[in-house]
């Protein structure tokens, strides 16, 4: 193996995480930008792109660029905290399941295969309705959906930890249940956790975006892609393409970039050599 | 079948002053050996010998990131030293095939074995009409001793015993009758009876079809019934190179001295005074275990009415192949698993029978020396932690002052301050199970199961691991249940042996009584498969 092939084999985690890097950017200046934003100016409205205006500006004047890097701190941060709320969550039934009593297991899972058992897209909009929209509701909605995907997967690995020699060390040692968890088994789930929160993350972007498209998450004038994709399709009719496309492909860009990198991670969890 | 004819003059494998290197680490340093055709070498070593990576080279199969980076391997003549991996592919299987350690991982868990057998056949002659194909797969199991071959050829690997898929990855090997065999620790995870029914089937095999075979193991033992000629390998370097008489009866050099000396002779007996001398007031019963019975929901009793008492300071061996309850008999006493009947007494308290809170104090007092150190400890916990953390559990401390214990403790075993801060992946073997011992024994527990505590160790380690454990026994006092498929290591070990057969114990006496009076057939059974690797010294000795 020389040096040519592993620098050839490992460009996509870095080009995912050379874009993944520049969102974050993106979403930084989109933050100093704040309110200025949504800032309407009918003077301008449906500019194509320019140097002005470099993604053009929308139907009531606003730079499209700027509220795609309002949408990019918006998107990364509300699915940033739906992941994490959802994969505490996932956590605390995983580890109930997998190592408390048998009746515990039964009782908490029937409610997580329930929900598995539905479209994470569509439970998360009836949520999000029966909520009343808003950003709040769409990321209880998430979560709701997350939990479960989470506490499937732990509660697997927790299984497993069970017959982990170093588990039993601990029991035999005199540990109690719930400190031998905290102390042995969080760190034993680590990477599939952080596989598992990698890949939640490029969905609950998607899912934020879905929901606000179809209006029951950020309302106008939020600068939400999803929200904006919607305000751009009835520009699309009729030529100003820019409005919708831009948060379109930034919306791509970023799942895309997520998703490389979270195979990547998944690959090198695997162990190496045999 | 042809015999080929084995040219006793004609070389199989020639290997000279080869060098293998993992990235820019050189691993093998310069290694010359040679294999003649129809014989049977064995290269041992002990772990980061590099004697499996000289194997794997031969076989152009090196793991990721290894190359070779100097000297020739010729195998029948030719060089193969960089060749391509279709030239490579060309040649195993047809010339050079192996025979792997892990006999439940090499086979793929959801294809039948049939297939699988098959699969090597047509590798090496397409287009074989599917009739004939399967007709070679029926004689290759039946040569290798599988019974009902047509109804298993239709298995999975996980309707196999170890010994039985051991016999499979045999005829994968054999399947396109190579002339040189590889076999990389063959019967490492098998029974000493298994172990000697697989040694005989490979060898009976290789002389039927004039192979030559290269056995790779750590196990002096095997070798010593199984090879002709021997390398000793130390560092990615030879050590010495001989016959099997040479090197067992007349060792030229140090180390394999060494490597001979911490096998446990017949005779050996570890230090400290025996048990029970006439004399000494009988000691105090520790454990006493009574009608023990374990089944797990109807199957049959995996454990059948085992009466069994541990006394202060003794050591009771409990030997056995695997299956019949070593391990379920460990597992039951420390409460890792519930018995289904009897009870078990702890110094008075009825640790069977306690509950929660109650059970995880008495806890205290029987702790546990797993077989596999590198699994028995936290990966994610420092030693020191690991050591401290049953003072901790049992309120005896708080944290620094646990931690102080703990490190004396660990110096106490030859683990200095350096190794305080690591985490386990950063230790040896030997280290590493001595950090288990270490956390087993500093609640100075009145019993301590030890469940094969050598047997994932090096060679060399396993007699400094031992002779810890009789250090610690002699002055805490603790009671051990050992438990142990290395029948020389009990008879070195134990006090009293009870010999474990389908879930009963069959035999219970002290060593001499059970080694030169075996009553029980079993027993017998058991001592008639164990390989020695001292009675080629012994047969030396006999004729000078």
């Amino acid at each position: 193996m020389n040096g040519t092939t592993s620098a050839w084999r490992r460009w996509p985690v870095i080009a995912s995480m050379v874009i993944l890097a520049v969102y974050l950017m993106l979403a930084l200046a989109g933050t100093f930008l704040g309110d200025q934003a949504n800032v309407a100016d009918v003077t301008r409205t449906l500019r194509p792109p320019s140097a002005e205006h470099l993604l053009g500006t929308d139907g009531e004047g606003r730079d499209v660029l700027s509220r795609v890097s309002v949408g990019a701190g918006i998107s990364i941060m509300l699915a940033a905290i739906s992941v994490a709320l959802g994969a505490a969550g996932g956590l605390i039934v995983a580890l109930a399941c997998g190592l408390g009593a048998r009746w515990l297991d039964r009782v908490l899972m029937a409610p997580m295969n329930a929900v598995l058992a539905f479209p994470q897209l569509l439970l998360a909009m009836a949520i999000a309705i029966a909520l009343g929209s808003g950003l709040t509701s769409a990321v209880i909605g998430i979560v709701v959906t997350i939990i479960p995907v989470f506490a499937v997967t732990l509660r697997g690995e927790a299984l497993r930890s069970r017959s982990e020699a170093f588990v039993e060390a601990a029991t035999t040692i005199g540990l109690p249940r719930w400190r031998i968890a905290l102390r042995h088994v969080v760190p034993y789930l680590g990477t599939t956790m952080t596989v598992q929160i990698a890949a939640n993350f490029g969905s609950a972007v998607i899912t934020l975006a879905a929901l606000s498209y179809v209006g029951v998450g950020a309302r106008p004038p939020t600068a939400e892609w999803g929200a904006m994709i919607n305000d751009g399709l009835q520009h699309a009719v009729s030529g100003q393409w820019w409005v919708g496309v831009a948060p379109g492909i930034a919306l791509l860009g970023l799942v895309i970039a997520v998703n490389i990198f979270t195979d990547q991670v998944r690959a090198r969890r695997r162990p190496a050599g045999w | 079948m042809t015999v080929s004819t084995v040219n006793p003059t004609g070389t199989a494998v020639e290997v000279s002053d080869l060098r293998v290197a993992y990235g820019g680490d050189e691993v093998v340093h310069g290694v010359s050996f040679r294999l003649r055709r129809g014989a049977r070498l064995g290269i041992v070593g002990e772990s980061g010998s590099g004697k499996s990576t000289v194997a794997r080279a031969v076989l152009g199969l090196l793991p990721p990131g290894g190359h070779v980076t100097g000297g020739r391997i010729e195998l029948l003549d030719t060089d193969v030293v960089g060749r391509t991996d279709k030239e490579m592919n060309d040649l195993r299987g047809r010339v050079v095939s192996l025979v792997f350690q892990d006999p439940l991982t090499s086979l793929d868990p959801v294809k039948p074995i049939g297939k699988q057998i098959a699969e090597v056949i047509v590798q090496h002659h397409r287009g074989l009409p599917r009739a004939e194909v399967r007709e070679r797969c029926l004689r290759l199991l039946n040569e290798v001793g599988v019974n009902d071959a047509e109804r298993r050829l239709k298995q999975y690997p996980h309707e196999f015993s170890g010994g039985m898929r051991q016999r499979v990855l045999i005829a994968i090997a054999i399947a396109n009758q190579p002339d040189v065999l590889i076999a990389d620790e063959p019967t490492t995870a098998l029974d000493v009876t298994t172990q000697a029914q697989v040694l005989d089937l490979l060898r009976t095999t290789a002389e039927r079809h004039g192979m030559s075979v290269i056995l790779v193991t750590h196990d002096l033992g095997v070798v010593a019934e199984f090879c002709d000629e021997v390398v000793v390998m130390k560092a990615g370097e030879i050590i010495e190179t001989g016959t099997a008489e040479q090197i067992f009866a007349s060792p030229a050099q140090d180390y394999t001295r060494h490597l001979l000396d911490c096998i446990p002779r017949p005779g050996d007996r570890r230090p400290g005074p025996e048990f029970g001398d006439p004399g000494d007031a009988e000691p105090a019963a520790v454990l006493t275990i009574t009608g023990l019975r374990k089944r797990y929901g109807r199957g049959p009793h995996v454990l059948d009415d085992i009466d069994l008492t541990l006394h202060a300071g003794e050591t009771v061996g409990i030997v056995g192949e695997s299956g019949a309850g070593k391990s379920t008999l460990a597992r039951t006493l420390i409460r890792l698993e519930n018995a289904s009947g009897g009870t078990i007494d702890l110094n008075g308290a009825d640790f069977g029978a306690a509950r929660s809170k109650r059970l995880r104090e008495l806890r205290r007092d029987i702790q546990m020396v797993f077989q596999d150190p590198f699994s028995s400890l936290d990966p994610h916990m420092q030693v020191v932690d690991i050591v401290a953390q049953p003072l901790i559990v049992h309120g005896l401390c708080d944290r620094p002052a646990a931690r102080a214990r703990a490190t004396e403790m660990l110096a106490s075993m030859g683990l200095d301050e350096q190794f305080l801060d690591r985490l386990p992946r950063n230790l040896s073997g030997g280290q590493r199970q001595r950090v288990a011992i270490a956390r087993a024994l500093i609640l100075r527990p009145a019993v301590a199961v030890l469940d094969e505590p050598i047997s994932a160790l090096d060679v060399s380690v396993r007699a400094q691991v031992l002779d810890l454990l009789r250090e610690e026994q002699l002055s805490l006092g603790t009671a051990y249940l050992f438990i142990v498929h290395d029948l020389a290591v009990a008879r070195y070990f134990c006090d009293r042996i009870a010999v474990l057969y389908e879930g009963k114990i069959v035999e219970f006496g002290s060593p001499a009584d059970l080694f030169e009076r075996p009553r029980h057939p079993y027993t017998r059974r058991l001592l008639d498969a164990i390989p020695d690797p001292h009675h080629l010294q012994r047969r030396m000795k006999d004729t000078t």
